[in-house]
């Protein structure tokens, strides 16, 4: 069954740049089978709706985020150059759409650096694992979105780092090692909360 | 407690994410197993690496999708143009036509001009007989400016003002 609704050239040219197969799919949607576009959001949605959370660090508006992404995405399929993933292009609009949103709202950046971890008196004592993500959770929301998002992306294993390099429009060594940066800082956050709890037993 | 070096601490990293290079994996190893610091800041970066890989994939409503196909249509891609640049676009197009018409008004337009065919330099071999002049109407130039401006006008008035602001009610009157 032929699914690519264009021209023979049009198609073959696709097929060429590149081996998503949801290229196909982006044809049928272009050629008016808007239903297809709901297959599409329901296989992205989840990381879609990751990112923007990552980065807004809150559920209704990331998920308002995530809705506009969509859409946005949707009525410039016909711009879509079709030389990446159509994820990847996805999750690029993604990211943008959520920064966006975070810079409407004015929510300033905290540089982790400058900024102290409040602890928590009542959970002195045995650091369960919960707490430790619970401080770990506390030391990401102050990093900045890009990295949040970097680290987030690298750690879900989905992605490659020229991947999170296109979705957050920054180059693949700088990627790396804004992870290595990123990770370090937090190790070091975790550090001084595991000392702190040792002095405080 | 003694600090590691940024480079040891990226040679770490790429230990944990498996990336080093097997010669250099083992060089790394056995400094890990000399220094107890090295030990201390593996064990560190192992707590927090072992932390990000719980990293779990955030849910959206059960009803994301629907909602969302449900506002593809209603809600075409966002003009580039917001309202206020519209207004602002608006603004220059209606000066830049009032300026226009004053000038038309006050007379600066009406000396008819011509232009002089004959003073252009081409080879006499090509000309046959003598070139005409063009009587050249500043005014009636300066009139169709004014024209195609108030036609601008409309578009912008249209396309960047009331569209969007017509749409952006609908959207929160839903």
């Amino acid at each position: 069954m032929n699914l690519c609704n264009f021209p023979t050239t049009i198609c073959v040219q696709a097929a060429v740049m590149t081996n998503d197969p949801e290229h196909v799919l982006l044809d049928r949607i272009l050629a008016g089978e808007q239903q297809v576009y709901a297959a599409l959001v329901n296989k992205h949605k989840s990381y879609a709706f990751t990112i923007a959370y990552k980065i807004l660090q809150n559920r209704p508006e990331a998920e308002e985020a995530a809705q506009d992404a969509f859409i946005k995405a949707y009525h410039n399929l016909k711009r879509f150059n079709r030389e990446s993933k159509f994820s990847t292009w996805l999750y690029r609009i993604v990211f943008n759409t959520a920064i966006t949103y975070k810079r409407k709202n004015r929510q300033q950046f905290q540089n982790i650096e400058n900024t102290v971890i409040e602890y928590n008196q009542e959970g002195e004592g045995m650091l369960e694992k919960t707490d430790k993500r619970k401080y770990l959770n506390q030391a990401l929301a102050k990093l900045n979105e890009a990295d949040r998002t970097a680290l987030s992306l690298f750690y879900l294993e989905e992605f490659s780092l020229e991947e999170i390099a296109e979705i957050t429009g920054m180059q693949a060594n700088t990627v790396k090692v804004r992870i290595h940066r990123a990770r370090q800082r937090l190790a070091e956050e975790l550090t001084t909360i595991l000392d702190h709890e040792a002095l405080t037993l | 407690m003694e600090k590691t070096s940024q480079s040891l601490d990226d040679k770490l990293l790429d230990y944990l994410d498996g990336t080093l290079a097997e010669s250099e994996r083992k060089n790394l190893e056995q400094q890990i197993h000399r220094s107890t610091a090295i030990k201390t800041r593996l064990e560190s970066l192992r707590t927090t690496h072992e932390l990000l890989k719980q990293f779990n994939i955030e849910q959206p409503s059960r009803n994301f999708t629907h909602a969302l196909m449900q506002r593809i249509d209603q809600a075409p891609a966002r003009n580039t143009f917001s309202i206020r640049n519209g207004i602002f676009l608006l603004i220059g197009v209606l000066v830049t036509a009032g300026l226009a018409a004053m000038l038309v008004s006050i007379g600066v337009f009406d000396t008819p001009s011509t232009i002089e065919l004959n003073n252009i330099n081409i080879p006499e071999k090509y000309l046959q007989q003598p070139l005409p002049s063009i009587p050249v109407s500043g005014k009636t130039i300066v009139n169709i400016i004014i024209m195609l401006n108030l036609g601008l006008a409309w578009i912008v008035l249209d396309r960047a003002i009331l569209k969007p602001l017509f749409q952006r009610r609908i959207h929160a009157g839903r």
